[in-house]
C-alpha cells in the first residue's frame, strides 16, 4: 500500500488534535493599556498578575504571599508569584515572546528587576511605559533624597519601572574570628595579609563580585569624576591603576590564594557561615539579620562598610510590553509601593528590606509605621551606613570585568 | 522524507509522525542556536551573519582553561564508571541472585536521588568544613579553622568527576545487570570453567564482547551527560573559571543579551565537543578490539595471581567507597533538613528545628501532584511511543527509525538552556506556551530518548523464535504482542519506564520555559527555592525527590519480579 495516509490515520489524527488544541493555553484576551490608576484599578479585578521574581529567600517569598492577601481582599487581584533561579530566566521568556511576534497576553505581568536586566530589557524594548505616573504612591517618593529611584545602574528609569527597595553593598564579619570591623582598604589588606585564606569575593561577572570591584575602585580613585560618564579607553588605564594595584597586593592572600573564587554572593555567605572565611557581603544591609533569624549565619555576625561611603541602589518592579494583565500588575506595582507595604518590607523580622520612600512626606500616621519597626541585631542604622556613592557609568565596569578576567579569572 | 514516510507507512503513521514531531521541535530549537551563533536574530536587531560571536568567544581567556576542567572531569568519571560498573557487575554476576539484591537496590536508590542532592551532600562530606574534616579536626585537635584545601570546585574538576562517578556508577550497573539478564552468560561460564578457564578471565573473554553493545548507549549517554552536566557542576565543578555548559548557562542568562549570541557559539562549540568525545570513545572501542583480539583467543585461562587478588582487593574498596560516600552524602542532607544550626566543628547539628519540613508540608501537595501527573503522562506516552517505533521497524525499513534516533540523542548531548530557547520561541508562535500539553511536550523531549534507548537493546534481543512460534500457530500480530511479548518483556518496559518517569521528576528549565512557571512541580519549587543555597531546604526537597523517583522504581522492580503473573 503506497497511496500514503489511510484515512483512519487522518481521522485519529484529527482526533488528537481537537482533543489537544483546547487544552493549550489561550490567554484571556489582554486588557488594552490603562491609561490611569482609576482605570486600571477598574480593569484590574478579577484578573491574574504573574510575578516573577527570584525564590531563593524564603522570608521575601512569605513577604510576596502577604502582598497577594492584601491585593486580593483590596482589589479583587490574585497575584501569582512564579518563584526563578535567575531573574533572566524571564528576561528570556518576554524575549522569545518577541521573537515569536507575540504583542499582548504574554505570560508574565510583574518582573522584579533591577541593573543590567532592566538596561537590556529597556534597550530593546521589552517594557511597557512608562508607568510611574499611574502609581499614586509615587508621590511619596523623593528622587532627590535618593536619586537612585530614577536612576536604575545610572541608566535613567524614565519612568519604567516602579521603585520597591533600596540596596548598599555592606560586609558581614563574624566577630568571634574578627572582632573589629576593617574601616578602610588598607585595613582590609593588613588584615588579609594577617590572616592569609580568610577573605574572598565571588568571582566577576557576577553581580556582587563586579559591584566589589567597583567599591574598591571608587574608595580608592583620588578622582571619580571620570567615572560618572562613558569610559574613556585612553584613560582606563590610568583611572584604574589603583584598582589594579590593589588586587596585585591583596590577592596573593585571599582564599585559596586567589587561584579560585567562589561562584555566587550565596556560596560566599554559606562559607561564612561555614567558617571557611571570615568577611562575606550582600546588596541588602538587612541581609545578616534576616541570614541569622534563619540560622543561615552565627549570630555573632555583624554588619560593617567602608568609611567615605558605599555602592548603592534601588531595586525595582517593572511590566513587560506584552503582559497580559497591565491593569493588575500596575495595581500591585502601587500597592508594593505604598507606605503600609513598604513599612512590613522594612521590619527586619519579616524582610528587613529598607524602604524607597521618603519618610517626611508620609502622613503622620504612616510615618508611625515606619517608627516603630525593629532594626534586627547585625543591621546597620541609616547614619552608620554612611553615604551611598553612585555606580560608575555602566561602559566601565564591562572594561573592567575584562581586565579581571584577564588577570585573575582564569 | 515525507514521501518515502508516507508510502512506507502504511498504518504506522501516528508513531512516526510523533517521531517526526520530537525530532523537529528539537531542529527547530537548535536551529535557532546556530543562527544565533552565527550572528542573526533580528528581534535583538543583528540581522547580519558574522563570525563576530565566535571570535568573542576564542577571544575569552576563560575557553581554553574551562574546555579542559571540562573534558577532564567528564572523560575520568566516564572511564572511572564505566570501569567500575563493569567490575561490579561481573563480581555480582557471578555471586548470583542473592548477592544482587541488595546492590541493586542500592544502585535504585541513587538513580533516584537528584543530582543536585547528591552534588551538595557530597560536597558537605568532602569541603574542608566537611563531615569527614570535621571528624578529623574532633579527633586530632588540628584544624581549629577548617583548612584552605581545594577540595571541591577544585580548578582540575576532581570533586565534579566524583560527583558524577558516584551519580553514573549505579546507573551503569543498573544497565549491566539488565543485560546480562538478556544474555544469559550462565552456561557459557560453565563451558568454559570445564575448558579449565578461571572464572573472571572467562567472563572477560567470552561475556563482555556479547555484552558491550548491548551497553553501549548507556555508556555514551553517560559520556555526554558528564560533559553537559550544569547542576552538580554548579556546586562541585571548578567555578575560576566554570565548566564550558556552565559558562554556556551564564552567558545565556547574562543581562547583557548581546552576550546570548556568544552562548549561542559556544552551544555550537559544546555540541562540537561531545561529538568529538563520542568519536574519541568509538575510535578507543577499535583500538582495544585491535589490541585484544589475539589476547581474547590466545587460550591463556588464567590471570597472574597477584592481579586476581589486586583487582578483588582495589574492587571491594571502591565498592565500599561508593557506597559509603553515597550514603554518608544522603544522611548529611537528611540532617540538614532538620538542623537549625550545624557549624564547625560539631560533628551533628547543635539545634534541631522541623521548620523546613513544616514548610514544605504546607505547600508542596500541588507541586507534587503536577510532578506525579507529569511524570506518569510523559513516561507512559514515551514508553508506548518507543514501543511502537521499535516494533514497528522490524516490518518496515530499519532506516527511518534509525535516522530519527540520532537526532533524539541531540537533547542529551548540548546544554539545555541553548536551545530550549528557541523551543520556546516555537511554542509561542503556535500558542502553546504556559500550559500543561507544552510543560508535558517538552518533558517528552527529554523522557522519550531515555525510555527508547533503554528500551531498544533488550527489545531487539528478544528471542524472535517465541513471536514467529506464536505466529505460526494462528495468532494474529497483536495478539501475539499483547499475550506473548509485552508479557515476556514487562521486566524492561517496566524498567523504561521508570527511567522516563525519574527523567520527567527532575526536569527544572523546560517545566519552567513550558509552562512560562505558571505550572509548578516539586522539580522548579526545589531549584527556585534553593537558590539562596540554603542546604535545609535542599535537604527537604532532595529526600522528597528522592522518595517519590524511588516510587517509580519500586514500582518497576515490582513488575520485574513478578516478571511472569501475565503469562499463566
Amino acid at each position: 500500500m503506497t497511496i500514503g495516509a489511510t484515512r483512519r490515520d487522518l481521522f485519529l489524527g484529527g482526533l488528537a488534535l481537537s482533543v489537544i488544541w483546547p487544552l493549550a493555553s489561550q490567554p484571556a484576551r489582554a486588557d488594552s493599556a490603562p491609561a490611569s490608576n482609576e482605570a486600571a484599578l477598574a480593569a484590574a479585578r478579577g484578573q491574574t498578575v504573574y510575578f516573577n521574581a527570584w525564590g531563593g529567600d524564603q522570608r521575601i517569598n512569605d513577604y510576596i504571599a502577604w502582598a497577594g492577601a492584601e491585593v486580593a481582599s483590596r482589589f479583587g487581584v490574585t497575584l501569582q508569584h512564579v518563584k526563578l533561579s535567575d531573574t533572566a530566566e524571564a528576561v528570556t521568556r518576554v524575549l522569545a515572546g518577541k521573537i515569536a511576534g507575540q504583542m499582548d497576553g504574554g505570560g508574565i505581568d510583574l518582573i522584579w528587576i533591577n541593573g543590567e536586566n532592566f538596561a537590556a530589557m529597556k534597550k530593546q524594548e521589552l517594557l511597557f511605559g512608562p508607568i510611574i505616573q499611574l502609581l499614586p504612591n509615587m508621590h511619596y517618593v523623593d528622587p532627590v533624597s535618593k536619586p537612585t529611584v530614577l536612576s536604575d545602574f545610572a541608566i535613567a528609569t524614565d519612568g519604567y519601572e516602579s521603585p520597591w527597595g533600596m540596596a548598599q553593598l555592606v560586609f558581614f564579619h563574624d566577630t568571634k574570628r574578627l572582632v573589629h570591623p576593617l574601616r578602610t582598604l588598607p585595613d582590609l589588606l593588613a588584615w588579609a595579609k594577617a590572616n592569609p585564606g580568610r577573605f574572598t569575593y565571588p568571582a566577576p561577572p557576577d553581580f556582587i563580585g563586579s559591584t566589589i570591584l567597583k567599591q574598591f575602585l571608587l574608595s580608592l580613585a583620588t578622582d571619580r569624576t571620570p567615572l560618572d560618564v562613558a569610559l574613556d579607553a585612553v584613560r582606563f588605564d590610568e583611572v584604574t591603576a589603583p584598582l589594579w594595584d590593589y588586587l596585585g597586593s591583596l590577592t596573593p592572600h585571599l582564599w585559596r590564594q586567589g587561584r579560585s573564587y567562589p561562584a555566587s554572593s550565596t556560596a560566599l555567605r554559606q562559607m561564612l557561615n561555614d567558617g571557611e572565611i571570615d568577611i562575606s557581603m550582600a546588596f541588602n544591609p538587612g541581609d545578616a539579620s534576616s541570614a541569622i533569624a534563619q540560622g543561615l549565619l552565627p549570630d555573632s555576625v555583624r554588619s560593617f562598610v567602608l568609611s567615605g561611603g558605599s555602592i548603592g541602589n534601588t531595586h525595582f518592579v517593572a511590566i513587560p510590553f506584552n503582559a497580559n494583565a497591565k491593569a493588575g500588575a500596575v495595581v500591585v506595582a502601587d500597592f508594593l509601593l505604598s507606605p503600609l507595604a513598604q513599612a512590613r518590607k522594612q521590619n527586619a523580622d519579616i524582610w528587613g528590606d529598607p524602604t524607597v520612600l521618603e519618610l517626611s512626606l508620609l502622613t503622620g500616621e504612616d510615618r508611625k509605621l515606619f517608627a516603630a519597626l525593629p532594626q534586627g541585631v547585625a543591621t546597620l542604622s541609616p547614619q552608620e551606613l554612611g553615604p551611598v556613592l553612585p555606580e560608575p557609568h555602566p561602559s566601565w565596569m564591562e572594561a573592567i570585568e575584562a581586565r579581571w578576567l584577564q588577570l585573575y579569572g582564569h | 522524507m515525507k514521501r518515502i514516510l508516507l508510502s512506507t507507512l502504511p498504518g504506522k503513521l501516528p508513531p512516526a509522525l510523533a517521531l517526526l514531531l520530537l525530532v523537529g521541535t528539537i531542529l527547530v530549537g537548535l536551529g535557532l542556536v546556530v543562527v544565533t551563533g552565527f550572528g542573526y536574530l533580528p528581534a535583538l536587531g543583528a540581522d547580519a551573519p558574522s563570525l563576530e560571536s565566535f571570535r568573542r568567544l576564542f577571544a575569552d581567556p576563560r575557553l581554553w582553561p574551562s574546555l579542559l576542567a571540562t573534558l577532564t572531569a567528564g572523560l575520568v568519571a566516564t572511564v572511572a564508571s564505566f570501569l567500575t560498573a563493569l567490575a561490579l557487575a561481573a563480581a555480582f554476576d557471578q555471586a548470583g541472585e542473592n548477592g544482587q539484591g541488595w546492590a541493586h537496590r542500592f544502585a535504585v536508590a541513587v538513580l533516584a536521588l537528584p543530582h543536585v542532592a547528591l552534588a551538595l551532600g557530597l560536597a558537605f562530606l568532602i569541603m574542608p568544613s566537611g563531615w569527614i574534616m570535621r571528624t578529623i579536626a574532633q579527633a586530632s585537635g588540628l584544624f581549629p579553622i577548617p583548612a584552605d584545601w581545594p577540595l571541591v570546585t577544585d580548578r582540575g574538576g576532581v570533586a565534579l568527576a566524583l560527583g558524577l562517578f558516584l551519580k553514573e556508577t549505579p546507573f551503569l550497573f543498573i544497565a549491566y545487570l539488565t543485560a546480562l539478564a538478556q544474555i544469559k552468560p550462565a552456561s557459557q561460564l560453565l563451558m568454559a570453567r570445564s575448558l579449565g578457564y578461571r572464572n573472571h578471565i572467562a567472563w572477560v573473554k567470552l561475556v563482555l564482547p556479547r555484552l558491550y553493545p548491548l551497553i553501549r548507549f548507556p555508556i555514551l549517554a553517560v559520556l555526554a551527560y558528564s560533559l553537559s552536566v550544569v547542576d552538580m557542576a554548579l556546586i562541585l565543578g571548578p567555578s575560576t573559571p566554570a565548566t564550558l555548559p556552565v559558562l554556556i548557562l551564564r552567558w545565556a542568562n547574562d543581562p547583557d543579551l548581546a552576550q546570548r549570541f556568544v552562548a549561542a557559539a559556544a552551544a555550537i562549540l559544546q555540541l562540537l565537543l561531545v561529538s568529538g568525545a563520542i568519536l574519541l570513545w568509538l575510535l578507543g572501542e577499535v583500538v582495544v578490539k585491535r589490541l585484544c583480539s589475539a589476547w581474547l583467543s590466545d587460550g591463556r585461562r588464567a590471570w597472574p595471581e597477584w592481579i586476581a587478588k589486586s583487582g578483588s582487593l582495589l574492587l571491594r574498596g571502591i565498592g565500599i567507597v561508593v557506597v559509603a560516600a553515597v550514603f554518608l552524602s544522603l544522611l548529611s542532607l537528611l540532617l540538614w533538613s532538620a538542623a537549625m544550626t550545624w557549624r564547625y566543628p560539631d560533628i551533628l547539628p547543635q539545634a534541631i528545628s522541623l521548620a523546613a519540613w513544616q514548610r514544605a508540608g504546607m505547600t508542596i501537595w500541588q507541586p507534587l501532584g503536577a510532578s506525579l501527573l507529569l511524570a506518569i503522562a510523559t513516561s507512559i506516552t514515551a514508553t508506548v511511543l518507543a514501543l511502537a517505533c521499535i516494533e514497528h521497524e522490524k516490518h518496515v525499513r530499519r532506516y527511518l527509525v534509525q535516522r530519527a534516533e540520532r537526532w533524539l540523542f541531540l537533547p542529551l548531548l548540548v546544554p539545555e538552556v541553548s536551545f530550549l530557547v528557541g523551543i520556546h520561541v516555537l511554542l509561542v508562535l503556535i500558542g502553546l506556551n504556559g500550559g500543561w500539553l507544552a510543560v508535558g511536550w517538552l518533558h517528552l523531549l527529554f523522557v522519550f530518548p531515555y525510555v527508547f534507548l533503554t528500551l531498544k537493546a533488550p527489545w531487539r534481543a528478544f528471542d524472535l523464535r517465541f513471536e514467529h512460534m506464536a505466529l505460526a500457530l494462528g495468532q494474529s500480530p497483536w495478539r501475539v504482542l499483547w499475550r506473548v511479548k509485552l508479557p515476556m518483556m514487562r521486566g524492561s518496559l517496566a524498567w523504561a519506564a521508570a527511567i522516563g518517569g525519574s527523567v520527567s521528576l527532575s526536569l527544572y528549565l523546560p517545566t519552567v520555559l513550558g509552562g512560562e512557571g505558571r505550572i509548578v512541580t516539586l522539580a522548579s519549587e526545589a531549584v527556585a527555592l534553593s537558590a539562596g543555597g540554603d542546604r535545609r531546604v535542599v535537604g527537604v526537597y532532595g529526600t522528597l525527590q528522592t522518595t517519590t523517583a524511588a516510587l517509580f522504581f519500586l514500582a518497576a522492580l515490582l513488575a520485574l519480579r513478578h516478571r511472569r503473573w501475565t503469562a499463566k
